[in-house]
């Protein structure tokens, strides 16, 4: 089960390696190209800067996401579910290129536009899924804990958010992978990630580089689901 | 001791209590009953704060409950519910431990206290202390839930309908084991329920609320013998006045002293009620029933004309 689920940790691991000589194999399916490798950059540097794209957004969304929901499900927080909920559906409705072209002009080029986007993109499942799961906790649960003499405070850590927590990492891990796949999306504001051969390869209409950084960007998704997927029930609190 | 003084609620435009008065005395195994709307799981809920009144107030032992912060005076004050709410993610040790654990006391006194109390509850403490509860049947889930809300030696015990979800034979176990809990403890218990037996069987006070007041409060024979409101009566005799009122009477208590019992009569224990005493003589079909003491000798005699001077 858990080696399965690793599996595409490996591919990623090996299309890393094996990409960079594999030159003659997309000279051949693209002949019309004169230089069939994207090596700007190496593929290894590409992906550490994704991935750091990914984590520095995954931070603060998880915070902002968790944080929210937490807020949105407090007795008495109406108007908190409000914002929250028209935070959610105003999100959905901007395309991750909308927001990198409205912050570009705030916060010029380079990672930080990207950022952004990923940071918005990321929250909305941290923040449905946190609220959701906190909804769930079962009433009597929660009227035990307070007869008990647990302060809100304590109902939250040590109850509530313990039952939440197998929701909430699925929304991370969703989260997460939806992080993956927008973070290409930053290489149009300048952002050096994985993105960057696709978007060299539309400029300069090189569809191999297009392929490769394709290639990568999916297969870097896949593997962080099996990542987050096999460490999910080590983490988990809740019996089976 | 509990006191409500003019204990008013209302949620929304319905009022939950409409004046409350009640004194629950020290040592009192007090049942709160009445229908479904009477006000008794919030009249209940006010003693632990977890129901705040908009008039009127709650003192406990003498000092007003709303004089310190809800969660210290929670964890002083045992809470048992119908739902039971266990933590479904701690096992059940962990439960148990819960407010001794939110008291700050070592971990080494919670253990000592979650074996004595899982013995208590007569649950072998090795085969049940590491089981979640989602392992545990309902009447074992709840005797985790009564001792939890025992567990911090509270002053007072709440609880909410305790027994409603289980099924008949579980909840006759458990009244009887809350009998005898109280009377090994003495603690002052608070139980609401809306079920008359159960209410007649377990209280040494009885109070009869409807429409979020109190109708009448004493001892459950007081109640059947002279209800004090016809709702009163309707809710306490449902068919069965007599046999209720037998079922208050110790047998002990109607019997002649006999030499000699004749071997063809039915035998009870003597600590049974005038009803188990009924119900013997009706089974066996006999005029009479030999009550006998625990080593098995005879201690008196019950004749079935006996049965009227309950």
């Amino acid at each position: 089960m858990r080696a399965a689920a690793l599996l595409p940790v490996l591919l990623f691991a090996a299309a890393l390696v094996v990409l960079p000589m594999l030159a003659p194999t997309f000279g051949a399916l693209f002949p019309q190209v004169a230089e069939p490798l994207y090596r700007r950059e190496g593929f290894g540097a590409l992906a550490l800067s994704h991935a750091g794209l990914v984590v520095a957004s995954l931070l603060p969304a998880a915070a902002i996401g968790i944080g929210l929901g937490v807020a949105a499900t407090r007795p008495g927080a109406r108007e908190v579910r409000a914002v929250a909920d028209a935070l959610v559906g105003f999100a959905q409705a901007v395309p991750p290129v909308a927001v990198i072209a409205i912050a570009v002009p705030a916060v010029g080029f380079g990672a930080a536009p990207a950022l952004l986007a990923l940071v918005c993109y990321a929250t909305l499942p941290v923040l449905r899924a946190t609220a959701g799961a906190l909804a769930t906790v079962p009433p009597e649960v929660l009227d035990a804990a307070r007869g008990a003499g647990m302060t809100p405070r304590q109902v939250l850590v040590l109850v509530e958010l313990p039952l939440a927590a197998p929701p909430i990492l699925a929304g991370l891990r969703v989260a997460a992978v939806l992080a993956v796949a927008t973070a290409a999306v930053g290489a149009v504001a300048g952002a050096t990630c994985l993105g960057t051969p696709i978007i060299a390869g539309l400029v300069n209409g090189n569809p191999a580089w297009v392929v490769q950084g394709a290639l990568l960007t999916g297969l870097m998704a896949f593997a962080v689901d099996g990542l987050l997927g096999a460490l999910a029930p080590r983490v988990s609190a809740s019996p089976p | 001791m509990i006191r409500f003084e003019e204990v008013r609620k209302s949620f929304g435009g319905t009022k939950a209590l409409d004046g409350l008065d009640l004194v629950v005395p020290e040592g009192a195994f007090a049942v709160l009953l009445g229908g479904s709307g009477a006000g008794k799981s919030t009249a209940l809920r006010t003693v632990n704060r977890l129901v705040e009144p908009d008039a009127g107030r709650v003192l406990l032992r003498g000092r007003d409950v709303a004089s310190e912060p809800a969660p210290a005076l929670r964890r002083r004050i045992g809470y048992v519910i119908q739902g039971i709410g266990l933590f479904p993610h701690w096992s059940v040790a962990r439960n148990i431990g819960a407010v001794p654990r939110l008291l700050g006391w070592e971990e080494r006194r919670i253990a000592a206290r979650v074996e004595e109390l899982l013995a208590l509850l007569r649950l072998d403490p090795a085969a049940y202390r590491d089981r979640m509860p989602a392992e545990l049947s309902g009447g074992q889930a709840q005797r985790v839930g009564v001792a939890r809300a025992l567990a911090a030696n509270p002053d007072i015990l709440l609880m909410d309908e305790p027994f409603g979800a289980l099924d008949a034979i579980t909840r006759q176990a458990l009244q009887a084991e809350m009998a005898r809990l109280h009377a090994a403890t003495g603690k002052t218990i608070l139980l609401v329920t809306h079920d008359v037996e159960e209410a007649l069987s377990l209280a040494t006070r009885l109070a009869v609320m409807a429409d979020g007041r109190l109708l009448q409060e004493g001892a459950p024979r007081e109640l059947l013998d002279a209800p004090a409101d016809p709702r009163v009566r309707d809710l306490l005799d449902g068919g069965a006045l007599g046999m209720r009122r037998l079922a208050l009477v110790a047998a002990s208590s109607l019997a002649a002293l006999c030499g000699e019992a004749p071997a063809d009569l039915p035998r009870v224990a003597a600590t049974a009620t005038g009803r188990e005493a009924l119900e013997a003589m009706l089974a066996a079909r006999a005029e009479a029933v030999v009550l006998v003491d625990p080593g098995g000798a005879p201690a008196g005699l019950v004749a079935l004309r006996d049965l009227l001077r309950a």
